[in-house]
């Protein structure tokens, strides 16, 4: 599913981002990615939306070699796979549901498909009674369960949540995350980037450490915990 | 593009404009300044090649021959002209034809005065070819060419007001252009700045779209649309605007000055807006097109 062969990379002041990371997460795996901050986290993900290109190495992403698709697949392939921010990204003049549509109008997908998706998905995320409310009349939780729909709404096979609980207290990064093992139960694969160490080992996934660019360690979890 | 996605593109690009409306309303001014001098000029121009048009139909060079040249030269004379680019139509008018005009122009109030000639063609040496040109301003050439002709005695050339009108519109067609130039470049310049705003408005929107999959027109489209409306808002305005001022500025000229009314015939409006409506509309929607493609290139990075 996810496969990073010796990928390093280097900013343009040749700061060393990461160096030499080799790694694989198998379809309908919870991958926790932890580390530092600087540590090199955010680089994976942005390396595995192709939003950076590797210095070096090779990454393959749902069976597509990253270093072989073209700038005009680009968004073909960002389409399998769900991204969510610690700060939320929505759009402050949208309210919930056109938050969420947003996402589906994007990949152009039918009318009617938005109207039975929609309501699905923040159903699924909790918030079906509040799809009138505008963004910032929503608590940090509830902007992020939004940012979750709007990811999850055209079915991707992977979603990467960056700091997903950064901004959050304590009762609403544990209602994330289980969110979060909700859907990886429903097959998608979950890769989330944390700092978050008393998350990780409640958690109990897998967990793959970075420190100053490379890989510390990876230990395997508990998936069915 | 599906046709709900290029709906939805419009309504974004429709709502673009709403968000920026102070430098919306800044593009859409100048550009409807830049049509507004466009048709005016051109509505100028028309007139005045339609009043050029219309009194070069009234120029003539006139040729004359040596006399007793006889009517085969004359012929030849006549063949020749016949050959000529510049000369859209001639006639021969022979002595007696050309006596009888002048009678009926200087003698018809007295005929009594021109008995005396009765039996004396005054005009016996006035046999001559009158030649229409098809342009004015090939005058010279035409007329060089006859002085040069066997038999040819003398060639009188019109110097009317036809080149004075077309020498004019010339100016204006000049004038015309190089201010519309600087318009067109000070409307790119706005749109371009209105595109731009927009842009870094819908800056966290663009990234999102980016990252969840949207196709590079998809993110382009919004602000192309916004600069084709821009164009087209602004070039629909000036041109009711100058509708209604043409037909209204015939009429007040028609009956305020009449005697200048005579002498010049206006272009029905109808006749004007035929050519200027379409022109006006691609140049407008153009401008927008082209202002927000180059902004798109340059701050768009899809």
């Amino acid at each position: 599913m996810i496969r990073l062969e010796h990928v390093s990379k280097t900013y343009e002041a040749k700061v060393v981002a990461i160096t030499d990371v080799s790694l694989h997460i198998r379809p309908g795996e919870f991958v926790f990615i932890t580390g530092a901050s600087g540590s090199g986290k955010s680089t994976i993900i942005k390396l595995l939306l192709k939003e950076l290109k590797p210095t070096h190495g090779r990454i393959v992403v749902n069976g597509k070699d990253l270093g072989k698709i073209s700038h005009k697949q680009v968004p073909l392939f960002r389409r399998n796979i769900g991204v969510v921010f610690q700060d939320f990204r929505l759009l402050p003049d949208r309210n919930v549901y056109e938050n969420v549509a947003f996402a589906m109008r994007v990949v152009e997908a039918p009318k009617k498909a938005i109207k039975t998706k929609v309501p699905m998905v923040l159903s699924l995320v909790g918030l079906a009674a509040k799809y009138r409310a505008l963004p910032q009349q929503l608590s940090g939780g509830e902007q992020q369960r939004v940012a979750i729909a709007r990811a999850l709404v055209n079915e991707p096979k992977i979603l990467l949540a960056d700091e997903p609980t950064g901004n959050l207290d304590n009762h609403n990064a544990w209602e994330i995350m289980r969110l979060l093992e909700e859907i990886n139960k429903r097959g998608t694969t979950v890769v989330v980037v944390t700092h978050n160490m008393e998350i990780v080992r409640m958690m109990n996934k897998r967990v793959i450490t970075i420190q100053n660019g490379v890989v510390y360690s990876d230990e395997e979890g508990d998936q069915e915990a | 593009m599906k046709p709900r996605t290029f709906f939805y593109n419009v309504r974004q690009g429709v709502r673009n404009i709403w968000r920026n409306k102070m430098f919306s309303i800044a593009s859409i001014a100048t550009m409807a300044a830049c049509i507004f001098l466009f048709g005016v000029f051109y509505s100028i121009g028309v007139n005045f090649r339609s009043m050029v048009q219309t009194a070069e139909t009234g120029v003539a060079v006139t040729v004359f021959f040596d006399e007793n040249t006889p009517q085969a030269t004359i012929d030849t004379i006549g063949q020749e002209i016949a050959t000529r680019p510049e000369v859209d139509s001639y006639k021969f008018v022979s002595a007696e034809e050309a006596w009888a005009n002048f009678q009926q122009e200087y003698f018809a109030d007295s005929p009594d005065a021109a008995e005396g000639f009765a039996n004396d063609n005054p005009l016996a040496n006035s046999a001559n070819y009158e030649i229409y040109l098809k342009d004015v301003s090939q005058q010279d050439t035409l007329v060089a060419f006859l002085e040069g002709l066997d038999g040819v005695r003398e060639v009188h050339r019109s110097e009317t007001t036809a080149k004075t009108l077309s020498d004019f519109n010339n100016l204006i067609t000049f004038v015309s252009t190089i201010i519309v130039a600087i318009l067109i470049g000070v409307s790119v310049f706005l749109i371009s700045n209105t595109v731009t705003v927009g842009i870094s408005v819908r800056k966290e929107e663009i990234a999102i779209m980016k990252l969840i999959g949207a196709k590079d027109n998809f993110v382009r489209a919004p602000f192309v649309v916004e600069g084709v409306m821009i164009g087209f808002i602004g070039s629909v305005i000036p041109l009711v605007i100058i509708y209604f001022l043409y037909h209204r500025l015939i009429v007040y000229v028609t009956e305020r000055f009449s005697a200048l009314s005579s002498m010049m015939t206006f272009v029905p409006v109808g006749a004007v807006f035929r050519v200027l409506l379409p022109v006006s509309l691609v140049l407008g929607v153009g401008i927008g097109y082209v202002g927000s493609r180059l902004t798109l290139k340059r701050h768009l990075n899809v």
